[in-house]
């Protein structure tokens, strides 16, 4: 049997041929990368927060405090340091380098369900949902005569998996495309925000060494070795943030280069696999337009 | 002085004023300088605060920007194009389905029209005894109305209505399309004409479309759904239904409940003969036709019943005819046409027969 098949049919199923190339390899590397610079920021944040409540407190005016021993107490309140004192908010920049990492996150992730099809159940689901309902409609205009509409549905689903997977790949590279960019953007703000995090650390334990704790060595020192644990934990931050810049690099590099690695044999396979799409497409268009519904 | 160069000169300040204080014994002086002290410390927090703040928003403005590029991915790849080809597939089928199921109005619309109650059908042919004649129809000329509820009494004038008739130009694409949707089901109304001592599956299409919209998930009695038995009238059919029969299993009973399966002959007279009854009598009492027979040919121009015994003589009807429907069957020659039947004269004579 003769299939007569579109132009545009064809032209589609070239470029399920020819799909860019996915960077899994690249991709799970800058994704690994990521994991790393999340993981180990948490202990970061956590001091930053405090150290960020505690130089708002400090720089206060002995005016503008209640103040007994070791409990010192702000006179007035201002709503926009609400997040210094709350206990579900973070001050500025802790907040903000929590954002940054959250939305890191998510370019990868989205990434990643990309790298896999994207959401292709949720789209076969959401074929043979609407298709139930065009076929109980045709059913009605058409007394009973449009079952095969069903059926040509479900054989549309190999080529929606196929064509699922070329889509989300094209959209995996127009996101790297445009996101590459702006992420290394971020990367670079938030290591330059490194010598901003040392200062908000350190401050408060230099100004404790430099001050009541000057004449008492061994409390100074304590503050130092403080400050000292400040510097490895930016300092190990600036590093995992480098290699992750450099992972976001490779993968932008490896999503955005021509395809490569075809053979004759793999054209000769894929040149089959599109004939059976072919047909199938031919068929279950034929179906759907012997009832007289235009696609 | 920018806030890097006025960190370095407060630390510069304070370095000072430690030098002096490590230097002096003095407990007041002492005192004095690291009150000085703390003064330059609690400017450097102001600093170190006002710092983090100012890169704080440098780095929401780059999140937020990535952020914007997140918000237009489409993980699921069919979700834009799926859902627009798809909902212009449904819209189609939706116009398609109302542009057909306007034709026919199902039963219980059609038994608000009837202005007194149906007969029982009398399907008695008309026997030896001659018919009131009828003039050969003039290529314009209407056949009067004639008053009566047997086949005997108005065997005749269905005959003289089917030769006059004429469809509408303007309403010619609407039956034609109406034809082509009773003829999707065409296959199952001839089972069930198989079944039902070959009532014509034309008259069993069009029954369908009156009563159920073609759907085939409504029983042919009148168009409840076949999930039950029938609740309106007639109820409670087909005996002991438990809703998992088919539909063709109802429709026969629907044509024997009507004892169509009993005539023997169907010719026009019968098909038209039984429609009217189905729908009911009601106009041919006011002296018009029905449009249920004759809406969208010239045998029907107004009036119509719009509400229980309630007619309205300006209303008119927006369905296609049954016997219009049929007619376009006959054109396709879907429905035999009858060369042989004689057509009667004004003085009662029979016309030459051809070769005569």
């Amino acid at each position: 049997m003769i299939f007569r098949i579109s132009a545009s049919t064809i032209a589609l199923l070239l470029t399920l041929g020819c799909a860019a190339n996915v960077p899994r390899q690249e991709l799970q590397q800058a994704t690994s990368a990521y994991e790393a610079v999340a993981a180990s920021s948490e202990p970061l944040l956590v001091e930053l927060a405090a150290a960020e409540r505690r130089n708002y407190v400090d720089g206060l005016e002995p005016a503008d405090v209640l103040r007994q021993e070791d409990v010192v107490v702000p006179r007035r309140f201002h709503p926009a340091r609400a997040a210094y004192f709350s206990v579900i908010g973070e001050p500025a920049l802790t907040a903000a380098v929590r954002r940054g990492l959250g939305v890191t996150g998510a370019y990868f992730r989205t990434l990643s369900v990309l790298a896999e099809g994207g959401d292709l159940e949720a789209a076969k689901a959401q074929l043979r949902v609407l298709s139930h309902s065009v076929a109980a409609l045709a059913t009605t205009a058409t007394g009973g005569a449009a079952a095969p509409m069903g059926v040509a549905a479900l054989a549309l689903e190999p080529l929606v998996d196929r064509w699922g997977r070329a889509e989300s790949a094209a959209e995996l590279r127009r996101l790297v495309a445009e996101g590459a960019p702006k992420l290394d953007e971020l990367l670079a703000g938030m290591q330059e925000a490194s010598a901003a995090m040392y200062r908000t650390l350190k401050t408060a334990p230099e100004n404790a060494a430099e001050g009541a704790l000057l004449e008492n060595p061994g409390a100074r020192r304590a503050a130092l070795l403080q400050i000292a644990e400040y510097n490895v934990m930016v300092s190990n931050y600036v590093q995992l943030l480098g290699g992750l810049r450099d992972a976001t690099r490779s993968l932008a590099a490896a999503a955005l280069a021509p395809d490569s690695g075809v053979t004759l044999a793999s054209l000769a396979a894929t040149s089959q696999s599109l004939l059976t799409d072919a047909q199938v497409a031919s068929r279950a268009i034929a179906v759907v337009r012997a009832r007289g519904v235009t696609p | 002085m920018n806030g890097a160069d006025a960190e370095r000169a407060l630390e510069s300040l304070r370095a000072a004023l430690n030098e002096r204080r490590k230097a002096t014994s003095d407990p007041t002086e002492k005192a004095a300088l690291l009150h000085e002290v703390e003064k330059i410390n609690r400017a450097l927090s102001r600093l170190a605060d006002a710092d983090a703040r100012a890169v704080a928003l440098l780095i929401e403005a780059a999140a937020a920007d990535l952020d914007a590029l997140l918000a237009t991915a489409q993980l699921n790849p069919f979700d834009a194009k799926l859902r627009r080809a798809v909902e212009a597939i449904k819209t189609t089928a939706s116009r398609a389905a109302e542009d057909v199921g306007r034709v026919f109005v199902p039963r219980n619309v059609h038994a608000i029209e009837e202005d007194a109650a149906s007969p029982v059908p009398d399907f008695t042919p008309p026997g030896a005894a001659p018919v009131r004649p009828l003039p050969d129809a003039a290529p314009d000329a209407l056949p009067p109305v004639v008053r009566g509820t047997s086949l005997a009494a108005l065997a005749a004038d269905y005959a003289a209505c089917w030769d006059a008739c004429r469809i509408h130009s303007t309403k010619r694409a609407i039956v034609e399309r109406s034809a082509d949707r009773l003829l999707l089901g065409r296959a199952r109304y001839e089972a069930v004409s198989a079944r039902c001592n070959r009532v014509p599956w034309q008259l069993i299409g069009i029954l369908h479309g009156l009563e159920c919209g073609y759907d085939f998930a409504r029983h042919l009695h009148n168009g409840d759904p076949l999930e039950a038995p029938t609740r309106r009238e007639p109820r409670g059919r087909p005996p002991g239904w438990t809703g998992t029969g088919s539909w063709e299993d109802s429709a026969v009973d629907a044509l024997e409940h009507m004892n169509l399966h009993k005539v023997g002959i169907w010719a026009v007279p019968q098909v038209l003969y039984a429609l009217e009854c189905f729908n009911g009598f009601g106009y041919r009492n006011k002296g018009l036709r029905s449009p249920y027979l004759w809406s969208f040919s010239n045998l029907y121009k107004r009036g119509k019943f719009v509400a229980d015994h309630k007619f309205d003589p300006r209303a008119v009807s927006k369905q296609v005819g049954s016997a219009v429907l049929l007619k376009v069957l006959e054109e396709r020659d879907l429905w035999p046409r009858d060369e042989t039947r004689p057509k009667v004269r004004e003085d009662g004579q029979q016309p030459q027969q051809p070769g005569a």
